[in-house]
């Protein structure tokens, strides 16, 4: 056995646990070898020492502390908190788990919501449907029935939810406000609703302000001072002028700059005409309509001019 | 100052299990029964207490609050321990939860002032050839310097020495107040034996 086995059971050689056979061979071992037999003195020593440690006389403020916090807390040999209330490390889990539970409890109950069909249309307008294909069937639609049928649903939402019901919108807001100032309305972007009688609202066809993307195509020859032209014949009929540089990668190819032109809205054809005088208007490059990001008013019309070089 | 065990034998069940007659006298709300008991155990619950924090005034703090403890809960102590058991490991959690409540640094200040700030003289162990340690062990000088040396032990292994080489516990009892395998207890026990010894060497 060597030194450092033998001095790790030294304890339990002086403690007398050590079994029989590990004894003898640490009492060998000891014989043999001064530091080990050094060291087992030691700690011999220590313990002589620990288990002789004097008795302590406790203070009599002892005894009077216990009896006056005692007589503070009243009689709590069976304290009633501890019958009412769970000890903080059994409380402090179940009140985080009630909390979630509650959470996913309510969170799942508003996703169930969410997700639930809407309901069928209201007694009356289901009667009323199939009389209406009657009539139209019959090709004697009654004023009544065709007043009915043909309604927009947002319309016919509205009529449905009543008048108490109908929330005021942005947009009667709006047409009330410019009715009594006497100024154009703003244009307005209605939002998807659902009736109250959890019919889904569809937005009135929307008075959509656009612009033209037109294209002139001109020569090389033609191009120094182009912008400048357009400027001068947009500025001839009363309209405004601003030149955006393009944009390399960016704008189709070809085109060289782009020169956004607003003009009174009966200027529209003679602006044309002038172009046509200026470039070649190819047929694709005029576009019906293209959205702008700032459109033009309804008195005003706003084009979008594209420069392209042959 | 009266310490009785207050500890008799059980006849009736024909067992040798002793019958804490004290614990009895309480439970049949005898008057003074908790004073006799909180006097029977008093000394060993506060000396454990004091070498535990190496701080008298906390010792006396926390031996009330194991009393105090004790008398909440003695209705439903069960005896599958002694009385004097169950008091020592309630203070030993008492102790163990003040010392970690301290700091580290604020633990080590109370443990070992610094030289210019602690009003005794600077812990100088005595050499050997000043006198047989056999005749030094008992008297109080020796007494204060092994507490002292006590407190230099890690707190988790010195409770484990002062139950079982001080209060006389089993390993085994140990390892069930401990709530630790005894093959632990005695490693470390073992571990905290040859720290103390080695802090000893110079006066042992």
């Amino acid at each position: 056995m060597d030194c450092e086995r033998v001095r790790n059971l030294l304890s339990e050689f002086l403690d007398g646990s050590l079994p029989e056979s590990g004894r003898s061979d640490v009492r060998a071992h000891l014989r043999e070898c001064l530091p080990c037999r050094a060291v087992k003195e030691g700690l011999e020593e220590t313990l002589r020492l620990l288990r002789g440690l004097p008795p302590v006389e406790a203070p009599p403020e002892l005894l009077e502390g216990v009896r006056r916090r005692i007589a503070q807390e009243g009689s709590p040999a069976t304290p009633l908190w501890k019958k009412l209330f769970l000890p903080a490390h059994i409380k402090i889990p179940l009140e985080a788990a009630a909390a979630v539970l509650l959470f996913l409890l309510v969170y799942g109950a508003q996703k169930e919501e969410l997700q639930k069909p809407l309901p069928p249309p209201t007694a009356a307008r289901t009667a009323a449907a199939p009389e209406t294909e009657k009539a139209k069937e019959a090709g004697k639609p009654s004023e009544k029935k065709a007043r009915e049928a043909p309604a927009p649903p947002r319309a016919r939402a509205a009529k449905e939810a009543g008048p108490g019901d109908r929330p005021a919108t942005r947009e009667d807001a709006g047409t009330g406000t410019a009715a009594r100032s006497g100024q154009p309305s703003l244009p307005v972007v209605p939002a998807q609703r659902v009736s109250t009688a959890g019919e889904r609202i569809e937005p009135p066809p929307r008075q959509v302000l656009f612009g033209r993307d037109v294209t002139i195509e001109v020569d090389a020859s033609s191009r120094p001072g182009l912008e400048d032209r357009i400027a001068a014949a947009a500025l001839r009929l009363g309209g405004n002028v601003r030149v955006e540089p393009a944009k390399p990668g960016i704008a189709p190819e070809g085109t060289a700059d782009i020169v956004h032109v607003r003009l009174p809205a009966d200027s529209e054809n003679p602006f044309l005409a002038e172009l046509s005088k200026l470039g070649t208007l190819p047929e694709e490059g005029m576009s019906g309509r293209a959205g702008l990001a700032a459109p033009p008013p309804a008195e005003a019309v706003a084009y979008r001019v594209r420069i392209r070089v042959r | 100052m009266s310490e009785t065990s207050g500890v008799g034998v059980d006849s009736s069940g024909g067992s040798a299990r002793p019958v804490d007659l004290l614990l009895q006298a309480f439970r049949q709300g005898k008057p003074g029964a908790f004073d006799a008991i909180v006097r029977a155990h008093q000394g060993r619950v506060y000396a454990f207490c004091a070498r535990m924090l190496s701080d008298r005034e906390e010792a006396l703090d926390i031996a009330q609050e194991v009393f105090l403890s004790a008398y909440r809960n003695l209705g439903g102590f069960r005896e599958e321990a002694s009385l004097s058991t169950w008091l020592l490991r309630i203070a030993a959690n008492r102790c163990l939860n003040r010392i970690r409540q301290r700091t580290s640094l604020a633990a080590r200040e109370v443990v070992f002032p610094e030289p210019a700030e602690r009003d005794d003289p600077p812990f100088q162990p005595r050499a050997p050839e000043e006198g047989r340690p056999d005749r030094i062990a008992e008297n109080r000088e020796m007494a204060n310097v092994l507490e002292k040396a006590l407190g230099r032990i890690d707190p988790d292994s010195r409770w484990l020495l002062l139950l079982s080489d001080v209060e006389g516990f089993t390993y085994e009892e140990v390892a069930a107040m401990a709530g630790i395998p005894v093959g632990t207890v005695k490693s470390r026990l073992h571990r905290a034996r040859m720290a103390l010894r080695k802090i000893l060497a110079p006066v042992v």
